[in-house]
């Protein structure tokens, strides 16, 4: 029996001898009491806080049985010496309370004259007690750590609390677990984990078999020497790399153990049933990342709590639910109107060799515009106010069409309720150039907004772009910062108002909607990384962003507000 | 058992039984119903009923396990009779535990003495967090109006002592070769 364990079912033992248990709690324990190590423990715990009742004196035995046994039969004036002899433990315990309470009011005294020297060193006395646990994991690499403890060295059943950044631990028993925020954990003296939250990947050279990974779900025990286990509210995902993880529902009334081999993952839910997954490596972080990389920037926008939606593209399945708030069901490649032969989005390398892209299609046949892009397969309704990051390429255009329209991100209602979040179009200039400027949409029927930002072909760039519901209008705010070129991070509208809001509907990404709500306007480029988070973000938190992706040089000038169409 | 059989008469045996039993018994009640009153109840019941069965009491039987049988079966019958007021063990669940309780209250006392060493090593406001809560019987809720503290901070408090007792209580028997090895099975 872990610690774990042990403390679970003390936990809910307490709340039945509070006299606050529910149905569901009683039954929880009685499904965490299973052993006989488990029995001993929850008797011998009952035990012990029978013993504090009866050392405390609650039960006044004496009082109570001496009338009961005199009514049932027992007559007092037979036996004089009974209730004399019944009451001796009780005197003797009374002597050893005597004894007790003067100690106790002895140190009652102590501890009200320490009584606020006690409350401000609770901090210290708790770490003082921690420090004297043995301990259990050691941090050997980080990354733009945040973490709620200590984080060097984890002590034995303490909870180890990421709020931001990665971490990577060395286990007593040998192991290697790499935690990304947001994640909860902690290590028992046998080296098991158990992961309250979050995701980790665990690493074993083979010698340290079996390691256990427990969630409120499922235990998992390692046979091989990789795997990643994902914890979330309602159930637990396991990924195996290398060798097998045997998975065990927590709940008893389940369907038993199930074993995953290399490339494949399961999902076992909060009912005890494990389900057959598709294997995700690229979710769980497999080493520390390096500073100014896209795994370092990844690391950190999967840390932020306003995270809505993440799309790494890092696998060809186009997955954008990814740790993210989004309820539909994953992305699909979608093909553009008139678009008759066959295409795929190619999976290519992004803007660093180690990070994948999606590489989205347009060209022109027989005149018409053909692509393939990005689509959710349900619709989506978007936050209030949100802020969007991307780190895309742009590949120059097919035509040169005045009219010309590339949408990195977009959803349509309507024919009059549409909404480019942001979007490209051509720069119209005698150099016969190939830029694109960054524009914006959410009424069909207003012209673009347009910002000053120019995205150059064969660059990858950073955008962000910032949108905040203002009455019929909506307020925006967009940065933009060529990373091929090492440029600055530009402001290239700043608190720009667009006519329209933001309607709800599919979400497309590298990809737009024409009036009949086909598939249209797909981006001429690649798409690297994805985030929408629920909230706008500040300059600073944008540029802190940016800096975990390359070095930033100094602030470009902030581009003079376009006029309001 | 006859009053021949013994040097006192069957009364005074009893009572000096029980008297001898009756910190255990509750015990053992208490871990199969963890709610002091039924408990205090339940044990009430079982010692009327061994004393009209005490006649069926054979000399050389261990009291405590015929006390804990009859404990056992006074527990069911509780049980039924009032009802399924709150959460409680399954009868199935405490046939298991009462299985488990009886050969540890056989070094019961053992345990008990290990406790109170371990209390008097308790930190003072500890112990009088202890005696508030077990010697006077303040609930927890009073408890965190006092120290002005949340209910639930109260409870964690007591449930990290109580759990300190149990491995400080663990570690005197281990280091007093008084560890008592888990029944099997």
């Amino acid at each position: 029996m872990s610690s774990f364990d042990r403390e679970t079912i003390a936990l809910l033992a307490d709340r039945l001898l509070e006299g606050f248990a529910t149905e569901e709690d009683v039954r929880a324990l009685e499904e965490h009491v299973q052993s006989s190590a488990a029995r001993q423990f929850l008797t011998e715990y009952l035990f012990l806080t029978g013993e504090l009742h009866w050392l405390g004196g609650v039960c006044s035995f004496k009082d109570k049985r001496g009338p009961a046994i005199s009514a049932h039969g027992l007559d007092r004036s037979k036996t004089p010496q009974l209730l004399e002899r019944l009451s001796q433990p009780n005197l003797q315990l009374r002597k050893i309370f005597g004894r007790t309470m003067l100690a106790l009011v002895i140190a009652g005294v102590v501890c009200i004259a320490f009584v606020s020297v006690w409350f401000n060193r609770g901090e210290r006395g708790q770490l003082q007690e921690e420090s004297q646990l043995p301990i259990a994991a050691s941090l050997t690499q980080s990354y733009s750590l945040d973490i709620d403890g200590t984080a060097d060295a984890v002590a034995t059943g303490r909870w180890v609390l990421l709020r931001k950044g990665v971490g990577q631990w060395r286990i007593s028993s040998g192991a290697l677990l790499i935690a990304q925020a947001p994640a909860q954990f902690r290590v028992d003296e046998n080296g098991e984990v158990e992961l309250a939250s979050g995701a980790i990947f665990v690493k074993t050279d083979g010698r340290q078999h079996p390691l256990r990974v427990i969630t409120p779900h499922a235990y998992c025990v390692d046979w091989g020497t990789a795997f990643g286990v994902w914890c979330q509210a309602t159930h637990t995902e396991v990924h195996v790399l290398e060798g097998q993880v045997e998975i065990t529902p927590r709940r008893l009334a389940s369907h038993g153990s199930q074993c995953i081999g290399a490339g494949n993952a399961a999902v076992c839910d909060d009912r005890g049933r494990i389900e057959k997954a598709t294997c995700r490596p690229e979710r769980f972080c497999q080493m520390v990342p390096r500073a100014k990389t896209v795994a370092a920037y990844r690391a950190v926008a999967l840390s932020n709590p306003r995270l809505w939606l993440y799309g790494a593209f890092e696998s060809s399945a186009y997955e954008g639910r990814w740790r993210s708030a989004l309820g539909p069901d994953d992305f699909r490649p979608v093909l553009m109107h008139g678009t008759m032969m066959r295409l795929e989005v190619e999976h290519i390398a992004g803007y660093e060799p180690e990070s994948k892209a999606v590489k989205l299609v347009r060209g022109a046949y027989s005149g018409d515009t053909v692509g393939v892009g990005l689509q959710t397969t349900e619709p989506v309704v978007f936050p209030q106010s949100m802020t969007v990051e991307m780190i895309v390429r742009f590949d120059g255009w097919a035509s040169s069409q005045a009219d010309t329209l590339g949408c990195l991100l977009s959803t349509r209602q309507d024919q009059r309720r549409w909404g480019v979040l942001l979007g490209v179009v051509p720069i119209n200039r005698r150099d016969d150039a190939q830029n694109a400027r960054l524009v914006h949409l959410f009424d069909a029927a207003s012209p673009w907004t347009e910002t000053q930002g120019e995205l150059v072909p064969g660059c990858w760039h950073y955008v962000v772009a910032t949108f905040e519901r203002n009455g019929t209008m909506t307020r925006v705010s967009t940065w933009l910062a060529n990373l091929s070129e090492r440029g600055p991070l530009a402001c290239v509208m700043r608190d720009g108002l667009v006519p329209g809001n933001l309607p709800d509907g599919y979400l497309g990404i590298g990809k737009g909607f024409d009036t009949g709500m086909s598939h249209a306007y797909p981006f001429p480029g690649a798409i690297d990384e994805l985030a929408i988070y629920n909230g706008v973000l500040g300059e600073d938190e944008i540029r802190s962003h940016l800096g975990h992706l390359t070095d930033i040089k100094d602030q470009a000038d902030v581009f003079p507000l376009p006029e309001e169409p | 058992m006859t009053d021949q059989e013994g040097e006192h008469r069957p009364d005074e045996e009893f009572v000096r039984l029980l008297a001898g039993a009756q910190r255990r018994l509750f015990l053992f009640v208490f871990a199969l119903v963890p709610n002091v009153i039924e408990a205090e109840e339940i044990v009430q019941n079982t010692s009327v009923i061994m004393w009209q069965k005490f006649g069926q009491f054979r000399k050389g039987e261990s009291f405590l396990r015929w006390a804990c049988g009859i404990a056992r079966n006074e527990v069911l019958k509780y049980r039924e009779r009032v009802g399924r007021r709150e959460a409680t063990f399954s009868n199935e669940f405490i046939e298991l535990l009462a299985d488990v309780a009886v050969p540890l209250l056989e070094v019961v006392d053992e345990r008990r003495q290990a406790l109170q060493r371990c209390l008097e090593e308790l930190q003072p406001h500890h112990r009088h967090l202890l005696t508030e809560r077990y010697q006077e019987g303040v609930s927890t809720d009073e408890l965190a109006r006092r120290l002005g503290k949340t209910a639930d901070a109260v409870r964690r408090m007591l449930h990290r002592i109580r759990l300190a007792l149990y491995d400080c209580v663990q570690r005197k028997l281990a280091s007093s070769d008084l560890a008592f090895d888990a029944p099997k099975g």
